[in-house]
């Protein structure tokens, strides 16, 4: 364990962004924390989260896949890649952390998606654990432990002090890295404010909330039950949902023509738009109901039969600070959980 | 980084024959640029073929795997 | 801090629902916390007992939804609206988006809604308790004791700057006649018009570059009604999903701000629901200004069937080139 003095943080984010990019949640002129890159004079946003999740470093909103020409019958295709730099990314959260478990396993599977997986071999992670979760948090329902966060380094602040620890060999280079900034320390305060954010979770009011009633296996159990077209009455299939979300993986890929070329890139898309997967003959859901009860299938029931039983939720809440209608994936957990 | 494999790139087909089907399908037999079949596929898969600037879209791989000098496509 | 009770509008409904006048109820239903407030479908009394909702959270403007509902609608649907909401009602049905026999429109009286995150900003995180009475009361876990705050204070940005308590429609009114009141609402607007050209860029640059084009100001807004949007168009040209750069960001909520001009009531709606707090409001507002002053006052909404400026030819209207003139 080593530990810095958090008067003194500038220094240890000074040595960091020496040899790479630094970012982390920073205060925007609105006053609200954005992941944006570290430069002398910021500070780390003291808010609990940003509204969008850090799944942008591994997997932008916006990406370029290849380049087009064309020249009459021929075809020229252009492979734009280009090796990601080395990066740090300070400051997540337990439930971030966990996200991104989730999409290695879509993106990081065969066939391994490259530029993601570019991506987070040069990320290194530092998480921070949550001293004032609110009411909006429910990560326990996923068994992910606010005051433990995973990531390569998981961080702590207590006491006027931010306590470091590697646990994996990227975050122990990095610590390594980081000695002359940092001094050893022993675990005590760190123990303590574990204790402390634990109680404090087991306070919230969707402390109680289970996820034990979704699984895999039970497709068939929740598909045709009734409650989803009340659940889904008003939602307007924004797609709010899907870009706060930092498990929400689906892209679509499209061409834009410059004019001079073509750019091939892909975007974040959302299963609550109606042209979603898309076809030829039509789509293959045509009611906000069915777009809704699959977003909440897909989190609750079908990425869990395909991933071993992790659910496709991290509890982070945004869902529920930002939908328009106030509708959220725990509401869809109580009406339909709550009758079994 | 460049030499990794990526699927979501695609490779380049030739058209090497168009067979009018129906008045509303055609068949497009495709092989790489060197002649050979693009890979090897079993009954029931699908391609995605793209048209630069235009867009990419999922097609059924209507020739028989057993065929090992090309595929085709009847769209 | 509302005038009319939530018993009163239950009562209100109860009679309604019985004696068959309607067969549903499109109200505000309770959430997880006492600010998540859902817009829904309340087919009994019973449902309405247990789930409805009316506090300072009842922000949601129900008259877009009427567009789907009374499609479908056998009998007739009852809505709660407020003064603004009845700007928006006026407005779909001069547009003939839905059906007006299957409406039955009650008007209630609105002090104000309270917006969460000017709450949160005075009372801090963890809130497990917000009572909406003559003040605001906000327990939390880690304060000691509750805060309690002037509801003027966290009132939304929108009711900051109301325009009218008149309500403009409705089948019933419950409460007084109210006024079209004298608003500031425009001030904000005057205080971007002063800035110069660079400043006023470097404002929007700021504020829509946090656009995640998640689309809901698009998907609330009661003006934006269109079955196939002009954005989900591929054949448009301005079809996007992605954030390719800041000019398309911008390009968005300008054409938006264009399709609605004339239509928009300035209900406020887009900047409520909006993930990444952007006063869109603001551009809405700059275009009703403009048309107030190049073709005289209008209100949409006010009336249903008034013909907006910009669909409507006179020979006083202004010439383009004055029009441009006065942009410079």
């Amino acid at each position: 364990m080593r530990k810095c003095s958090l008067s003194k943080i500038d220094l240890l984010f000074a040595e960091i962004a020496k040899t790479q990019s630094l970012y982390m949640p920073i205060d925007g002129a609105d006053g609200r924390a954005v992941y944006s890159k570290w430069q002398a004079g910021k500070a780390w946003s003291s808010a609990l989260n940003t509204v969008k999740s850090p799944k942008n470093f591994f997997f932008p909103h916006t990406e370029e896949l290849a380049n087009f020409k064309t020249a009459g019958k021929t075809i020229e295709i252009i492979d734009v890649r280009a090796e990601a730099e080395d990066f740090v990314v300070f400051g997540v959260r337990a439930c971030d952390a966990k996200s991104f478990d989730i999409l290695d396993r879509v993106f990081l599977t065969d066939p391994v998606d490259s530029f993601y997986a570019s991506r987070r071999e040069h990320g290194v992670i530092i998480t921070t654990a949550c001293n004032r979760p609110t009411e909006t948090c429910f990560c326990t329902t996923f068994g992910i432990d606010a005051a433990e966060p995973a990531g390569d380094i998981s961080t702590w602040k207590t006491g006027g002090e931010l306590y470091l620890k590697a646990n994996t060999e990227k975050g122990e280079a990095l610590l390594a890295a980081l000695e002359g900034v940092t001094e050893a320390a022993d675990d005590a305060a760190v123990r303590a404010e574990k204790e402390n954010i634990r109680k404090i979770m087991k306070k919230l009011p969707l402390a109680d909330v289970k996820a034990d009633a979704f699984g895999g296996g039970k497709t068939k159990q929740y598909f045709d039950d009734p409650a989803w077209a009340a659940l889904s009455e008003s939602c307007l299939g924004c797609g709010t949902c899907t870009f706060v979300c930092p498990t929400c993986q689906c892209y679509d890929v499209k061409d834009f023509n410059t004019g001079r070329g073509i750019i091939r890139f892909r975007c974040w898309d959302s299963c609550m738009y109606s042209d979603f997967t898309l076809m030829a003959h039509g789509n293959n859901r045509n009611s906000q109901k069915e777009r809704f009860r699959q977003r909440f299938m897909q989190k609750l029931v079908y990425y869990p039969e395909n991933n071993d039983g992790i659910f496709g939720c991290v509890g982070c809440g945004r869902c529920l600070a930002k939908c328009p209608i106030s509708m959220n994936i725990v509401k869809v957990m109580k009406t339909l959980g709550g009758k079994n | 980084m460049n030499m990794r494999e990526e699927t979501l790139i695609p490779k380049i087909g030739v058209i090497t024959d168009v067979r009018q089907d129906t008045p509303d399908i055609k068949t497009f037999r495709v092989v790489t640029p060197d002649g050979k079949k693009a890979f090897d596929h079993r009954p029931g898969q699908c391609a995605m073929l793209s048209i630069p600037g235009v867009g990419e879209a999922m097609f059924s791989i209507t020739s028989s795997p057993t065929h090992t000098e090309f595929m085709e496509f009847s769209i | 801090m509302q005038k009319i009770t939530r018993d009163a509008l239950i009562e209100k409904a109860a009679a309604l629902l019985e004696n068959g006048t309607v067969s549903a109820v499109l109200g505000w239903k309770r959430g997880e916390f006492d600010y998540d407030v859902t817009p829904a479908v309340f087919n009994s009394i019973d449902e309405m007992k247990e789930g409805f909702v009316w506090n300072d959270f009842c922000g949601a403007n129900f008259s877009k939804y009427l567009v789907s509902k009374t499609k479908k609608a056998e009998g007739k649907i009852l809505v709660f609206l407020k003064p603004c909401d009845t700007y928006s009602f006026n407005q779909l049905l001069t547009e003939h988006r839905f059906d007006r026999e299957k409406v039955y429109a009650v008007g209630i009286p609105c002090e104000g809604m309270a917006d969460i995150d000017k709450i949160r900003e005075i009372a801090g995180d963890g809130i497990s308790k917000i009572e909406c009475g003559e003040k605001i009361t906000v327990t939390t876990l880690y304060a000691d004791e509750p805060v309690v705050i002037e509801c003027e204070k966290v009132l939304e940005g929108r009711c900051e700057s109301c325009k009218s308590k008149a309500h403009v429609a409705y089948d019933e009114l419950m409460g007084d006649e109210g006024e079209v009141l004298d608003s500031n609402r425009f001030d904000e607007v005057a205080r971007l018009e002063a800035m110069s050209a660079e400043e006023r860029f470097a404002f929007w640059q700021n504020e829509l570059s946090k656009c995640i084009r998640c689309n809901a100001c698009r998907d609330i807004c009661p003006a934006c009604t269109c079955e196939k949007c002009v954005f989900g168009n591929p054949n448009s040209g301005v079809e996007n999903k992605a954030i390719s750069d800041s000019f398309e960001e911008k390009m968005f909520h300008i054409i938006r701000a264009f399709h609605v001009a004339g239509r928009c009531t300035d209900c406020g709606e887009c900047s409520r629901v909006c993930p990444q707090n952007i006063p869109l409001h603001l551009l809405n507002r700059k275009f009703i200004k403009d048309i107030n002053s190049f073709y005289g006052e209008y209100q949409a909404g006010a009336e249903v069937g008034s013909r907006a400026p910009l669909v409507n030819y006179t020979t006083e209207d202004l010439e383009p080139g004055e029009v441009f003139a006065k942009g410079e």
